[in-house]
């Protein structure tokens, strides 16, 4: 026995040697972030296109995975994938030389994060350990050390499933994150991390609530000052991990955040390897994109600079006082440029401009007596004669006029024109393009101008005036998202928007639900401030409810599933509602998007599953039709938003009144609801049920007679029995 | 014994705190006669550890604080026990303030007008309990170097106002043998958060403690916090403040207070602050755990009146008249330092503000200039990637414009908090040991440690002993029977001890004048002085109080009622000094056998008694009639051993 056991070991151990040296080091690149923070510009380009110093984002990326020895990539598209998959196909990357062996581009239909990882599950294409980064990361860490730490402790204990790769930073640099910061609860003997928790760093008065589990470690370090950038190294436990809760959304709010807590369920561990040199950081929003700009022209990030060239046509030198040029600028004879400027090829700076602290794209064009302080100016731009720009973002091809100022913050979307003598303030975010909110994915079409912002005969307008579906959410959005942009002018009333800005930040990274979820909440009243733990429930709920429909479970199962979620989170009738109202409507999207007829979709989903809805009604017996209100407005609300809304609505009525889900007394007090009439939008989507509405009342009258007719005949009946 | 003294610092006083000893109350029941701090350590009395790092630390103005009604008894100690005399320099002066009770908490002590009156200067509080093989002068002169505003004026003396403090933290685990791994009852320990200070450009030499010094930021004992986990469903919260301040927060568990504090002069008017009064209770908890939350709560600052203190800006009529009247009644030092009246230094000190003090960092040409690289002044803010960010940040001008966007610094408070320091012992065996000896388990493992090291008496030249280490292992004017063993690798024999024939002692301290019998078998025992073994008794891991008596065999007491007086022969070993009532029975079984107990001071151990992790005292305080009459008392007080002696023996 024993000479064999020690042959078989001492085989499986060539065997490990052989996983180890054979398995290539395998990569995946969420070039997706499921945020909009880099809205106007990433409605018409994918974030990982965006140039940073000249350079599209995704090129670093590639660049800091071939330099830790990745092989295989896989690149996770969401939005603009054609657009990503164009790109890296005439990429180095894709060619001969390239330093991966693959490169595939995944198409997907993801919402999160989450998604996206369960979706990778399903592939099962990653073989052993794998590293999963963003396609927005700029970082020149070597990563084997921290590699190897961790198949250490991987070889030592199954367990440890993932490895996070940390930037030690000082108390304040200026990458940090305004918003949320993150705070790692660390054992330093294990390197393991014990907690994890957002904070905001102005609720001063907040706790940090630790477990007692966790002090029964010796040591523990709570730390806010790492950089998370992002970076796992993870086994397929992890993969494995995402599947098996399917309402993980974000990898550190969700995954993170739950597997830490349920150490004690699922016995995984989480590993941080932190790094004290070496640069990395995240284009995760403007501000970052504004400070990572600036280190890679101090060099801060070498060799990830400028005149590493990382595109093959590129010729950028470095000059004295970090200013880089590439060949073929024409630059005026009495024109200056200051420190710390980028220029790229073909641009031409007119007499008497002064360029300093930017970085100025290919081929634009800058005219006379121009000042250009701290602006991102992407190629093909135009400045015209005797304007400013300070501090702002003008993205490919647009023009500003002549004499007009940009004032700080102010972001220009590709091809909007600024007409001449134009001011364009700090808030504005200028754009050709309105977003729509398709079911599947979000469409683009062209907005009218707006003279007030561009000028007369300008092209473009402000950003979130036309956005009027996601009021206050895409407001808050906008405004955080250029107050952050503008730290220096920052007061104290950024408490709220940061506030604002945390909240779409990585728990509801994109997610749709969420934005039907507060537009809900601002529909509603009752509960238009909903709870933390209110909007986790929604969100929870919904989304458990909308796979059971999509797997077609048993109705009593997604019942059972419903209540106990339910009861945890001791959700208010009106929240059962929502989540209930939320599913259906999407299952109900979802069917019509794949092509089925919207009388099909309803009939597929509403008379199946009745009970559901009836679970959530209370008021049956009430003469005051409440519930039923509710959940007519609900369902109202949520179609306003969809494609053929009013179309679903019809049907669906229909479809609740033939499975008596609905009493007719509901839909005519719905119907008179002053809520229902609510807004150009609730008006418009009900339209089309007027009619239903109107049969159904007449039925009523008639049928109303008999029925209380019966009800006379039937509480005599029960009094002769009581005699 | 020959110690490396430095010479003596101008500015630093010590008080050692000589507290009751609750948790060793089997020795200490009578704290007047038998205070805590004159129980044996290694044969020495505990209060000889701390005087002794006194001394190591060149501090010579030492004061022992102890309750009137023990007085007598360390003044007679301080004057015959021979390691007490032998030490070097000016002899401790013991202070009996009249309102110290042996359950006054350590702060309330503090503000006794006695104790107010004698601090002049920075000062040292060190517990009685200290067993500390660390050079304390090298956490001084981290303290010094750290606080450079109580160095920087040294020269003349100067007291520093706005000094920090700092602390003394050892691991309770990771040392084979004394760490609380390998015992029943669990170390007390702390709980402890501290954030790291700025590392400076240079790095330290070797062996500098500077790498583990600390900034605390939160501390408690061990208690404490699991009664803030009760209160609070079972979470502990901690204060998004400190995470704002502090963004690396060190937490430990396993760590314990030494109670060593070196503080700045201005402590002793934070204490005694009229706010503080009511809440300061422990000198541990409540005054270094407010301190600690000072830093990062500016409005418990406030609260807790550091910035009159600190500012100056409180009268020093109430506080400094009193304490000129208590100055010239308790003042007879004739120390230079000390000659200053309270009031008067207090005077000096205001003018020591107003002096511009020089800033020794910012002249330095190693220390890493921040390179203004980007436009700093739109954000206030860098990549602190390779530029070291400095530790204190809200002098800088820099940030202090924009103080609006740190939510830290109040504009209220303008008072610089200073910092609570610690030196952090990390966990390694190889490090000198720090313990607080304040369990009966603990003052074994330390007394067998101590027992182990090299004595200094076996000289061999260039050989560094260890400070603590004894002069002899077996003291020459022990006499050791035939046929015995000492091993002297680990054990300790003190004065005057006699040991009887074949008798065997393996890893045990056995205090001055004991009595030890003939086949004696000692394992791990610790026997103050004065103790009594018969013969053939058997002890394991024993701690004997001083002029207790173990029967062994049979022991012939002339109380009627005993009848055991009909034992054997005893065996031919003549050894005995005073074994007129000893003999040895025949019966093997009747031999005493203890293992893990502690018998109290005075306490006599019937012969034949078996027992195992038992604590063995008298039911009153009749230890002194013990030892006038030994056999009547040793009746009263064993009645129920007594009995089951003569019933078995009869038979």
């Amino acid at each position: 026995m024993a000479p064999k056991n020690k042959k078989s070991s001492a085989a499986s151990e060539r065997q490990k040697d052989v996983d180890e040296t054979e398995n290539p080091l395998q990569a995946v690149v969420l070039a997706d972030s499921f945020e909009q923070r880099f809205s106007p510009f990433s409605m018409e380009r994918p974030r990982c296109l965006l140039p940073l110093a000249n350079t599209p984002l995704i090129e670093y990326t590639f660049e800091f995975l071939a330099s830790t020895g990745v092989e295989d990539v896989f690149v996770y598209c969401g939005a603009h994938t054609d657009q990503v998959e164009n790109y890296i196909q005439q990429s180095k990357w894709c060619s001969k030389v390239s330093p991966f062996a693959k490169l595939e581009i995944i198409r997907s239909t993801s919402r999160s994060i989450g998604d996206a990882m369960r979706d990778l599950d399903k592939r099962s294409i990653l073989t052993g350990d794998f590293l999963v980064v963003y396609g927005d990361i700029v970082s020149n860490v070597p990563l084997g050390a921290a590699l190897a730490a961790h198949r250490e402790r991987r070889a030592k204990d199954k367990n440890a499933i993932m490895t996070m790769v940390l930037r030690e930073a000082g108390d304040k640099h200026r990458s940090k994150t305004q918003g949320a910061s993150p705070v790692f609860v660390i054992d330093p003997t294990k390197d393991r991390c014990l907690h994890y928790e957002q904070i905001r760093p102005r609720q001063s008065n907040h706790f940090l609530n630790l477990d007692p589990d966790i002090l029964k470690h010796d040591d523990l370090e709570i730390r806010q000052d790492l950089i998370d950038c992002g970076i796992d190294i993870c086994t397929p436990d992890v993969l494995a991990l995402w599947s098996d809760n399917f309402d993980y959304e974000a990898p550190r709010k969700g995954f993170l955040h739950s597997v830490l807590k349920d150490y004690e369920l699922n016995g995984k561990t989480i590993h941080t390897y932190v790094v004290d040199e070496c640069y990395a950081a995240r284009v995760k929003n403007l501000n970052a994109y504004d400070s990572i700009s600036k280190d890679l022209i101090s060099r801060w990030a070498y060799p990830l600079c400028p005149d590493s060239n990382l595109l093959k046509d590129q010729t950028y030198r470095l000059q004295k006082g970090n200013v880089y040029k590439e060949e073929g600028v024409i630059l005026a004879r009495s024109c200056t440029i200051n420190h710390r400027t980028v220029i790229g090829k073909g641009t031409a700076v007119g007499d008497g401009s002064v360029v300093s602290n930017s970085i100025i794209g290919r081929r634009c064009l800058i005219g006379r007596n121009v000042t250009i302080d701290g602006a991102y100016i992407w190629d093909d731009a135009v400045v015209g004669d005797g304007s400013t720009v300070k501090d702002a973002i003008i993205a490919n091809e647009a023009i500003v006029g002549k004499r007009c100022q940009v004032l700080p913050g102010a972001l220009l979307s590709y091809n909007v024109r600024i007409v001449d003598g134009t001011t364009v303030q700090g808030t504005a975010r200028v754009t050709r393009f309105k977003r729509k909110r398709g079911y599947d994915r979000d469409e683009v079409a062209k907005g009218a101008s707006d003279p007030k912002v561009v000028g007369e005969g300008g092209d473009g307008f402000q950003m979130e005036k036309e956005e009027d579906q996601e009021d206050d959410n895409m407001a808050g959005l906008g405004t955080s998202g250029l107050l952050v942009y503008n730290m220096g002018n920052l007061s104290l009333s950024s408490d709220s928007i940061s506030t604002l800005n945390s909240d779409l930040s990585e728990e509801h990274t994109g997610s749709h639900d969420h934005y039907r979820a507060s537009s809900f909440a601002s529909v509603t009243s009752d509960d238009s401030q909903p709870s933390r733990g209110a909007t986790e429930f929604h969100h929870d709920a919904a989304a458990g409810i909308y796979d059971s429909l999509q797997r077609g479970d048993a109705t009593d199962n997604i019942q059972l599933e419903f209540n106990s979620l339910r009861m945890s989170a001791n959700a208010s009738e009106h929240q059962q509602r929502r989540a209930v109202v939320a599913a259906f409507m999407k299952r109900i999207s979802a069917l019509i998007e794949s092509g089925s007829a919207i009388p099909e979709a309803v009939k597929q989903t509403i008379p199946v599953h009745r009970t559901l809805i009836e679970r959530v009604i209370f008021d049956k017996s009430r003469e005051a039709k409440d519930d039923q209100v509710d959940l007519l407005l609900l369902i109202q609300a949520d179609l306003v938003h969809r494609n053929a809304g009013d179309s679903i609505l019809v049907f669906v009525c229909n479809s609740l009144t033939l499975s008596d889900v609905i009493e007719d007394r509901g839909f005519e007090q719905w119907w008179n609801n002053e809520r229902s009439v609510q807004g150009e939008e609730m008006a418009k989507v009900r339209a089309k049920t007027q009619q239903f509405i109107d049969v159904l009342l007449a039925d009523e009258e008639s049928g109303s007679e008999e029925e209380s007719e019966e009800g006379e005949q039937s509480n005599d009946d029960d009094d002769d029995q009581d005699e | 014994m020959p110690h490396a003294t430095h010479p003596p610092l101008p500015s630093l006083q010590a008080l050692i705190l000589c507290g009751p000893g609750l948790s060793l109350n089997t020795f200490t029941s009578n704290p007047a006669q038998s205070p805590k701090c004159l129980l044996p350590i290694a044969n020495r009395p505990m209060l000889w550890y701390p005087l002794i790092s006194c001394h190591r630390m060149g501090i010579t103005s030492i004061h022992l604080i102890i309750p009137p009604d023990a007085k007598e008894a360390l003044e007679t100690a301080l004057a015959t026990h021979p390691a007490l005399t032998s030490l070097p320099g000016p002899k401790p002066e013991v202070l009996a303030p009249e309102g110290l009770e042996q359950t006054s908490g350590t702060a309330e002590l503090l503000r006794l007008p006695e104790v107010q009156g004698v601090v002049t200067r920075d000062f040292v509080v060190l517990p009685c309990d200290l067993v500390s093989e660390l050079d304390g002068s090298k956490v001084l002169q981290q303290w010094l170097t750290l606080n450079p505003s109580s160095t920087s004026n040294s020269s003349n003396s100067k007291q520093s106002k706005r000094g920090g403090g700092m602390a003394l933290y050892y691991p309770t685990h990771g040392r084979e043998g004394i760490s609380s791994e390998s015992k029943k009852v669990v170390d007390e320990t702390d709980f402890l958060a501290t954030v790291p200070i700025s590392l400076p450009a240079v790095p330290p030499p070797a062996g500098s403690l500077r790498n583990n010094v600390e900034e605390v930021v939160l501390t408690m004992p061990t208690d404490t916090l699991n009664d803030t986990l009760e209160e609070n469903n079972g979470s502990l919260p901690i204060r998004q403040r400190l995470l704002n301040k502090h963004s690396n927060v060190k937490m430990r568990t396993r760590h314990r207070d030494a109670h060593v504090y070196f503080f700045p002069h201005w402590v002793k008017d934070f204490i005694a602050h009229p706010n503080n009064s009511e809440k300061f209770e422990s000198l541990s908890e409540d005054v270094l755990g407010a301190w600690a939350q000072a830093g990062w709560r500016p409005s418990l600052a406030s609260k807790l009146g550091l910035d009159e203190v600190l500012g100056g800006k409180r009268g020093a009529e109430e506080n400094g008249g009193e304490a000129v009247g208590t100055h010239a009644a308790f003042d007879d030092t004739g120390d230079g330092g000390s000659m200053t009246p309270a009031r008067f230094s207090e005077l000096e000190l205001q003018e020591g503000e107003e002096e511009e003090e020089v800033d020794v960092m910012a002249l330095s040409s190693t220390k890493v200039s921040v390179p203004l690289h980007v436009k700093q002044e739109r954000e206030g803010k860098w990549f602190a990637s390779r530029v070291q960010v400095p530790a204190t940040t809200e002098t800088e001008p820099q940030t202090k414009t924009k103080s609006a966007s740190k939510p830290v610094s109040k504009p209220k408070s303008h008072v610089h908090i200073p910092p609570l320091l610690a030196y952090i012992q990390p966990p390694l065996p190889s490090l000198p040991l720090i313990r607080r000896v304040d369990t009966a388990p603990q003052l074994a493992s330390i007394s067998l440690y101590l027992a182990k090291l090299p004595a200094t008496s076996s000289a061999e030249p260039g050989v560094v002993y260890n400070a603590l280490a004894l002069e002899y292992k077996v003291h020459p004017t022990a006499t050791i029977g035939p046929q015995s063993r000492v091993s002297e690798g680990d054990s300790l024999v003190a004065e005057n001890v006699t040991i009887g024939s074949r008798t065997n002692i393996k890893e045990s301290v056995i205090g001055a004048n004991c009595e030890i019998g003939g086949m004696v078998k000692l394992t791990r025992c610790v026997l103050m002085e004065g103790v009594v073994v018969g013969d053939g008794v058997t002890m394991t891991g024993c701690i004997i109080g001083k002029r207790a008596r173990i029967e062994g065999m049979a022991s012939a007491p002339t109380s009627v009622d005993g009848g055991s007086g009909k034992a054997g022969d005893g065996v031919g070993d003549g050894a005995k000094g005073k074994g007129k009532g000893k003999k040895r029975a025949e019966d093997e079984e009747e031999r005493t056998k203890l293992t893990d107990c502690e018998v109290a001071p005075f306490f006599v151990v019937e012969a034949g008694t078996e027992s195992k992790g038992e604590t063995l005292k008298g039911f009153d305080e009749e230890g002194s009639l013990d030892e006038e009459d030994g056999e009547d008392g040793e009746g009263e007080e064993g009645e129920g051993l007594d009995d089951g002696d003569g019933e078995e023996i009869d038979v």
